[in-house]
C-alpha cells in the first residue's frame, strides 16, 4: 500500500481497529513508514488538543439574561404570543 | 453543555450566548414536537447546531478544503515531504496561552459546516451517525467533511508544533 491511499483512510479512521485486510495493510504500512507514522500521530495530537481545550465558563450574567429570556417565553406563551426576543448583550 | 457547545462552535461569548438563548426559546416553543424517539442530547444538539449555522457567515472555501483529499505525493507514491514529528504532547502545550490563540485561529479559518462536523465528532465524542443524524446529512457525507476538516486543522497547528525542532536544528 502506498501513502497516497494511506494517508485517505488515516484521515478518516484513525485507530485502525478493525480486522479488515485493508486495516491490516495500512497497520503493516505504519510500521514502516516513519512519514505515515508521524502524520497519523499528528493528527491524532490535533484532536486530544482540541478535545482538552479549555471550554469559557458560562457567566452568570448570561445565565441570568437566559432565565430572563425563559420567563418572557413562558408568560408569552400563556398569553397566546409566540414571539420571544433574546436579551442583547451588554456589549451590544 | 449547550454554552460550551456553542462557544467550541462560534468561538465568540456573545454569538455563543445569542445561540443559547435561541436555542432555549426553540427548545421551549417546540418541546411538544419531541417524539422521543432520538435522543434528548441529538435533538439539543441540532438546535444548537441550526442556530450557529445560521448565525455564521456561510464562505464558499469548498475547494479550499478539497485538495486535502489527496497528499503531496512523489512518482513513486511517498509523500512528497518529511513529515516532521510533533514531539510535545498535547497536556504539555495546552496550558501555553500562544498555543490556544493557535488552536482558536486555525479552527476560526475553518468553514462552519466542516466545524460542526469535527466539534460534534471529535470534541464531544458523537459517532459518526450521530453526527450524521443530528446534522441531516449522508454518513458518507459526514466522513468526507470530518477528514478535510482533520486534515485542515492539523496543517494549521503544524508550523506551531514542529517550531521548536527548528529551533533546535
Amino acid at each position: 500500500m502506498k501513502c497516497k491511499s494511506v494517508y485517505k483512510h488515516i484521515c478518516e479512521n484513525l485507530d485502525f481497529d478493525i480486522n479488515s485486510p485493508e486495516c491490516r495493510a495500512i497497520k503493516k504500512h505504519l510500521t514502516s513508514c516513519p512519514d505515515c507514522s508521524a502524520y497519523l500521530d499528528s493528527l491524532k495530537k490535533t484532536i486530544l488538543l482540541y478535545k482538552h481545550e479549555p471550554g469559557p465558563r458560562m457567566p452568570l450574567s448570561a445565565h441570568r439574561r437566559l432565565v430572563k429570556v425563559i420567563d418572557v417565553a413562558i408568560l408569552k406563551s400563556q398569553a397566546g404570543k409566540r414571539r420571544v426576543k433574546r436579551i442583547a448583550h451588554p456589549s451590544r | 453543555m449547550v454554552y460550551k457547545f456553542s462557544y467550541k462552535v462560534c468561538r465568540d461569548r456573545q454569538r455563543a450566548e445569542e445561540a443559547l438563548q435561541d436555542t432555549f426559546i426553540n427548545m421551549y416553543r417546540n418541546l411538544g414536537s419531541f417524539d422521543g424517539r432520538s435522543k434528548l442530547s441529538t435533538w439539543l444538539y441540532r438546535i444548537v447546531a441550526n442556530n450557529c449555522l445560521m448565525k455564521a457567515r456561510r464562505r464558499k472555501l469548498e475547494t479550499l478544503l478539497e485538495s486535502y483529499d489527496n497528499p503531496p505525493v512523489a512518482g513513486d507514491g511517498t509523500l512528497a515531504q518529511n513529515v516532521p514529528r510533533w514531539d510535545e504532547t498535547p497536556a504539555d502545550v495546552l496550558m501555553k496561552r500562544e498555543l490556544r490563540e493557535v488552536l482558536d485561529k486555525a479552527i476560526m479559518k475553518l468553514p462552519i459546516d466542516y466545524r460542526i462536523v469535527f466539534v460534534l465528532r471529535d470534541v464531544e465524542g458523537n459517532s459518526n451517525e450521530e453526527t450524521a443524524n443530528i446534522l441531516g446529512l449522508s454518513v458518507e457525507a459526514t466522513k468526507s467533511r470530518l477528514r478535510r476538516a482533520r486534515a485542515f486543522l492539523r496543517d494549521q497547528l503544524n508550523p506551531y508544533m514542529t517550531a521548536g525542532q527548528e529551533r533546535r536544528r
